[in-house]
């Protein structure tokens, strides 16, 4: 008898990151993160798995900072990055000594270390401004120094003059930006800055002759526009930067897709946002069509075209349990296809297109109910990919390119699984009233339920409002089902991965996604008999807190909200998030402030009538803090004193849930406790 | 040959030292004061006390991080607190210079008064409701142990449910601790009186038999407002004897000498304007009487008078003090802080000492002795003895003499008719160091806060760093300031056009003297006075730049988010409309017209600011920013810092504050700026 998932799993759940399998030896290697029993805590370790016997061969350690594994192109040697003086630094192992070395000193550390191809160099991002001479950037200062330094930087404040001044997860800007940085792989010498300018560069890759690379940036960028970024090629040597796009507008935040040089080293594929009309910003978040485009930037042709099964070429899944470290977008094993994720319908599946631009309708190489999100280095005709379901936890795979066949390489979580009863969810689709659409709905019930049992259920609402729910693990749903409760989630009009009209931004702040939802719980009451329509509750972050606040003023159907990290104000938003808005339509700010609080989903919140909780980070920059602070006023202020109203708000953390263990545990706790009391 | 003299610039900010909380001996022989420095390391700001030997004038220092030192009335003893590891604690220091520790609370003292029969102390300790609980009050934690808790506390979750959770002076959400009234014996045995809901600035009765305190019976809305309590120590059980007593509940509640009455000041309203009274109520609640007649229009403001603006740092004395049949208490006038004493019986207030500038602290004279601490607008505040009642105060101790030797900005008073010819108004000019006849100098004119506070006959940094710049520096009281009766404070001419129209007609008289160019005029103010410094540059485009600090503009935005944004919105019977609410505020908040702004603005604001919060400086910047890209906008956000960045947040932070605003000056005001 398989006991039910508790809270405690959350923190102990195995996850798996940068994959790559190495066909030679038949082995898997990794990084992992899991629970030692024996230090009572999550540790990551760099292993060699083999495949077949399960042999674990571990690398590297548990040491603060662990991760980011690649091989060397010649499979000798290994980077990777720990933590030391000054933060994460990039380590080279040889494979054959197990001996380490750090191969970098960098005051501010290091980020998304890539081997050059020739495996003589490598490439890595780090912060730093124009201001800082190289070697500065690479003497390491006494502790005292760095007391010292940091005690003076502690006394500057913050000067703002432009937008772009903070940015969710960073903070307030420092005049430090991301520039790249080239070092020798066997550590002699300091690394050297390549770029210049204050901007950020981005998801670079080695061109095959390992002189030139590529990357994103928004250096020639209009500030105005956050998301704005073109494609920049970089010769190592000279360090002359040449401007590949201009006026594309490369795919990056939140789902970025590193380009991709051809074999030949003449084309480098990438993806562009489908603007229309540029002037347009604001509003649906576009489409990708993936593009080959010659260095000199002369030819940029697309390669990829929307089907009614694949509408896009990236995707936003929400709950894909899996495929970190992994690319996105690869090119095959013969050179002749572009690999990528998108979603058909909800699944998240892998597709490819010609690289030559022949096929432009993509063909689907995986499907079914399945979240594939992620590709390691595609190899004599296979590549690893990493797969999570609804009711099984992440796992590698070996794909055969062309058939399509998979070999499992790894299960993370076996042990666990083994004992522990997960909840299957089943899923359906159903016409929106107005005919306009099919919303996909998913059902999870509740773990260990009893026949002719009706259970309590959390209707969860994504955020975004561009993501979408697919058939990935959620340890925090499975959590919620372990507990008792069904899950109910939706991918209402808005959502991405349906198509073009599915996901335009109106329909997620008319009413109709808001429809959508109510639908579906009436749908899901009908179909499932253990859904007890007298006890739900409706919870939701970000989009998903802003839903949870519209539907509370406007329907009776729950009987507890939580909003998490939510939209509540206009206003608000308007100055004090990280994508500020914009008042350009108005003819007077008068008029816009007006509008802006007219539309804020605030107003009504005196006809709340069921218990209502916000969950916030202090640190949130996306949707301010200052929101749940009103929202929890307006709320108090409206009600009687003994009507259940309560925020929580968490120190140092972000747009977020807490990823601090005992924040966590807390935040989790506080959910269960709410909807355990009042559902 | 004549030295040259440098200006005072934001470099002498880390000079200067601040003086308060003077008191003295029984036998008049010593005194006590708090000595305050800053330490340009980090910025934080040390106090230590110190007692002096009046006839001598040696000064002995109690230790780094002392305060709030008191005599014994037998002088057997001076007591005072002590930084520790858990915050301060009481410490007793006997003539041979022996000092003992008599506290271990769990985290510290706030405050505490000495009994009369100088057998025993109350205090105000700041704890846990599960501390009092589990009786661990007492226990202190060791340096480490400490530590590790403040970690612990750094990422802990915040529960809230009250709707008054949130306040400027905690610099966020109030962290559920409370302040707790005890008891402590010279022999150092410790007690508790309190538990449950907060209570603050006890005092005890001349025989030790009770304690009379503020605390908050309130919950909701309500909760912040504080009724007068009276506890006996034997018993420990609190009676509340007021009853929506619009206390001030800023200094402690003083008994007479028979114990059977406790007086304690509170907000009277008369004429459309609030002045503070004195009330006095018997320990019983009854026979509740007001020691100050304002039912005749008077044209004091009643005691103290918030005066604001001035150069100041630590905790003040109280404003009042009554000693026998006789009440002390300071009052201010026209930018003269003076003071008064009154019958306890009630009367006709007398002056008892009044200077060219300004009285901030006094000690209940002896005789006619009185020990205060003073200053003017050349002198940083100093300690002063007057030695009898013909004789002029004599400086005893001036921990300023730096400021001599350089060249302040001449400072003269006016009084100005308003244009509606209701009202004069008063002010100060202060000349541009160094100043030469014949020359016309940029100025800027300086908003106070408030509303409902004025400007005082005090050197105040600020306006000495502007004058050491070049800038003449033009600051006034309109209508709505406090100082100048009830009528004249009226909140009602703040938020309407008299103050606006009272502004302008002393700057314009101001510029009437000669030597300011009005071509050349910056305009710069905090809080209040960054919310009319942006009113002002929203209805004229006369100033070349302007300066707002820790602005107010959006009220649809403060709604929750300021702690004056708490107050709730709704009146008794309405029915509950957020909407409502909301739009309501919108079409009254000055950043409506924006638009209309010409003016480059400089926005400095602390992020911990929860009376007018951070985002109200975003909410203007970005609508600057983004509507009106040619007008230079800069925003600068002190990180860690609450509505007091100026005045007593990190030192480095203040001289910034300072300096960014001369800079902004400078870029548009001088000769060949843009």
């Amino acid at each position: 008898m398989k006991r039910l998932t508790s809270l405690e799993d959350l923190d102990r759940k195995e996850s798996l990151a940068f994959g790559e399998y190495l066909p030679k030896s038949g082995q898997l290697l990794m990084a992992d993160r899991l629970f030692s029993e024996e230090k009572g805590r999550m540790v990551t370790q760099i292993v060699l798995v083999t495949v077949q016997t399960g042999a674990r061969d571990v690398l590297v350690d548990d040491c603060p900072g662990l991760g980011n594994p690649v091989l060397s192109p010649d499979g000798k040697r290994l980077l990777y990055l720990a933590a030391a003086p000054g933060g994460r630094q990039v380590y080279v192992m040889d494979l054959k000594t197990r001996e380490s070395r750090a191969v970098t000193h960098m005051r501010f550390g290091c980020m998304d270390p890539l081997w050059s191809p020739d495996g003589e160099k490598i490439l890595f991002t780090s912060m730093c401004s124009d201001a800082m001479e190289d070697e500065w950037l690479q003497t390491m200062p006494d502790p005292a120094e760095a007391a010292a330094y940091a005690r003076e930087r502690a006394k500057e404040p913050v000067v703002i003059e432009d937008f772009g001044y903070k940015f969710d997860g960073m903070g307030f800007a420092q005049p430090e930006v991301m520039q790249l940085f080239v070092v020798d792989a066997d550590g002699n010498g300091l690394a050297r800055r390549i770029t210049q300018g204050h901007a950020n560069f981005m998801h670079a890759a080695w061109a095959p002759d390992s002189q030139k690379i590529v990357c994103e940036s928004n250096l020639y960028c209009d500030k105005a526009i956050g998301i704005a970024m073109d494609l920049l090629l970089i010769d190592i040597r000279t360090r002359k930067m040449q401007q590949v796009t201009r006026e594309r507008m490369l795919v990056s935040y939140p789902n970025p897709v590193r380009p991709v040089f051809t074999r030949d080293g003449q084309y480098v594929v990438i993806g562009i946002l489908d603007y229309a009309d540029m002037k347009h910003l604001g509003g649906t978040y576009p489409s990708v069509t993936l593009h080959k485009v010659s260095l000199d930037g002369r030819e940029c042709i697309p390669i990829s075209e929307k089907t009614e099964d694949c509408p896009d070429t990236v995707q936003f899944a929400y709950n894909a349990g899996c495929g970190q470290g992994l690319e996105k977008v690869r090119i095959s094993s013969d050179g002749k296809w572009v690999l990528f994720h998108a979603s058909c319908r909800g699944e998240c599946r892998i597709w490819k297109v010609a690289l030559d631009g022949s096929r432009k309708k993509p063909v689907a190489v995986t499907e079914g109910k399945y979240a594939h999100n992620g590709m390691g280095v595609p190899q004599k005709g296979q590549v690893l990919i990493s797969e999570s379901e609804t009711s099984k936890p992440e796992s590698y795979w070996l794909l055969h390119e062309k058939t399509g066949e998979k070999t499992l390489l790894y299960q993370s979580n076996r042990e666990w699984v083994r004992n522990v009863a997960l909840s299957q969810a089943e899923d359906f689709f159903f016409e929106t009233l107005d005919g306009c659409s099919r919303v996909h709905g998913f059902c999870l019930p509740p773990q260990g339920l009893k026949k002719g049992e009706k259970a309590p259920c959390i209707v969860y609402v994504h955020g975004g409002p561009h993501p979408f729910y697919t058939y990935g693990f959620d340890m925090e749903m499975q959590m919620f089902a372990g507990s008792g409760f069904g899950v109910l989630f939706c991918n209402p009009r808005g959502s991405s991965g349906y198509g073009d009209e599915h996901r335009q931004l109106s329909y997620a702040f008319d009413g109709s996604a808001y429809t959508d939802i109510m639908q579906f719980v009436h749908e899901a009451a009908q179909r499932y008999a253990w859904i007890d329509e007298n006890r739900l509750g409706l919870t939701g972050g970000s989009y998903g807190g802003y839903m949870t606040n519209y539907a509370a003023t406007r329907t009776k159907k729950f009987k507890a909200y939580i909003t998490q990290r939510a939209v509540v104000n206009e206003l608000i938003s308007y100055a004090s998030s990280d994508m500020q808005g914009n008042s350009k339509d108005y003819p007077t700010y008068g008029e816009f402030m007006d509008h802006a609080v007219e539309h804020s989903v605030i107003c009504g919140m005196e006809k709340v009538n069921a218990p209502f909780l916000i969950m916030h980070g202090m640190d949130d920059l996306r949707c301010p803090v200052e929101g749940a602070h009103q929202l929890f006023v307006a709320l108090k202020d409206s009600h009687p004193e003994d009507f259940p109203v309560k925020m929580i708000l968490y120190p140092h953390v972000a747009h977020n849930q807490p990823s601090d263990p005992a924040q966590r545990m807390h935040y989790y706790r506080a959910m269960l406790a709410w909807f355990q009391k009042y559902l | 040959m004549a030295k040259t003299r440098h200006p005072f610039t934001t470099e002498n900010m880390g000079e200067m030292v601040y003086l308060s909380d003077p008191s003295w001996s029984g036998d008049g022989k010593s005194a006590a004061f708090v000595r305050c420095t800053a330490c340009v390391d980090d910025g934080t700001f040390h106090p230590e006390a110190v007692l002096l030997e009046l006839e001598t004038g040696t000064q002995t220092g109690l230790g780094a991080d002392t305060r709030a030192p008191r005599f014994a009335p037998d002088g057997s003893f001076v007591s005072f607190l002590q930084k520790t590891p858990c915050g301060d604690q009481l410490m007793l220091r006997t003539g041979d210079g022996v000092i003992r520790k008599l506290t271990t609370l769990r985290h510290g003292i706030e405050n505490y008064a000495l009994c009369d029969n100088g057998a025993l102390f109350v205090f105000e300790a700041r704890l846990w409701q599960d501390e009092i609980d589990s009786a661990v009050a007492f226990e202190e934690r060791d340096a480490q142990a400490q530590q590790a808790w403040e970690q612990e506390r750094q990422m802990a979750p915040l529960e809230i449910t009250q709707i008054d959770y949130k306040r400027d002076e905690c610099k966020g959400v109030r962290d559920g601790s409370i302040g707790v009234i005890g008891t402590v014996t010279l022999q150092g045995k410790q007690k508790l009186l309190t538990s449950g809901i907060p209570y603050h600035l006890p005092a005890v009765s001349a025989d030790g038999s009770r304690v009379a305190c503020y605390g908050q019976p309130y919950t909701g809305a309500r909760y912040s407002r504080e009724e007068l309590f009276v506890i006996p120590v034997r018993s420990g059980k609190p009676k509340q004897l007021t009853e929506n007593g619009f206390l001030t509940a800023d200094v402690p509640p003083v008994f007479t000498a028979d114990g059977q009455e406790i007086i304690y000041p509170n907000y009277v309203f008369q004429d459309g304007g609030m002045a503070v009274g004195l009330q006095a109520v018997g320990v019983d609640g009854k026979h509740t009487r007001a020691l100050l007649d304002f039912s005749r229009k008077t044209s004091g403001s009643g005691v103290y008078g918030m005066p604001l603006c001035r150069t100041q740092y630590g905790t003040e004395k109280p404003y009042f003090a009554v000693s026998g049949d006789t009440v002390y208490f300071l009052s201010m006038h026209a930018g003269h802080e003076a003071l008064y004493k009154v019958a306890l019986a009630g009367g006709q207030p007398k002056k008892v000492l009044e200077t060219a500038g300004s009285v901030h602290e006094f000690c209940v004279p002896k005789g006619n002795r009185i020990l205060f601490t003073g200053g003017d607008t050349q002198t940083i505040l100093s300690l002063y003895l007057k030695p009898s009642l013909k004789a002029e105060p004599v400086c005893v101790y001036d921990p300023n003499p730096f400021l001599k030797e350089l060249e302040l900005g001449e400072v003269t008073a006016y009084d100005v008719p308003s244009s509606d010819g209701k009202v004069s108004v008063h002010g100060w000019v202060c000349k541009p160091a160094g100043w030469k006849k014949g020359v016309k100098y940029p100025a800027v004119l300086y908003l106070h806060g408030g509303p409902t506070v004025c400007y005082s006959e005090d050197f105040w940094h600020e306006v000495q760093a502007l004058s050491g710049a070049g800038y003449a520096v033009v600051y006034c009281d309109p209508r709505g300031s406090t100082g100048y009766g009830p009528a004249y404070a009226a909140e009602e001419a703040s938020w309407g056009e008299e103050a606006y129209d009272d502004m302008m007609g002393f700057l314009d008289h101001a510029i009437g003297l000669g030597f300011i160019d009005p071509e050349r005029v910056g305009i710069t103010g905090g809080s209040y006075g960054g919310y009319m410094t942006c009113k002002i540059i929203m209805k004229t485009s006369r100033f070349r730049a302007a300066v707002g600090q820790r602005v107010f503009v959006n009220k649809a935005t403060s709604y929750g988010t300021g702690d004056i944004g708490f107050y709730s919105a709704r009146a008794s019977d309405e029915k509950p409309d957020v909407e409502k609410w909301l739009l309501q505020r919108s079409r009254t908040s000055i950043i409506r017209d924006m638009d209309r702004i010409e003016t480059p603005l400089l926005l400095l604001h602390g992020y911990q600011d929860y009376r007018c919060s951070f985002e109200q400086s975003e909410q203007m910047f970005i609508s600057l920013h983004e509507r009106k890209p040619e007008v230079p906008v800069r925003l600068v956000m002190f990180p860690g810092e609450n509505h007091n960045v100026s005045r007593t947040g990190l030192l480095h932070f203040q001289k910034r504050h300072v300096q960014e605003m001369i800079d902004w000056f400078d870029r548009f005001l001088k000769e060949g700026a843009q």
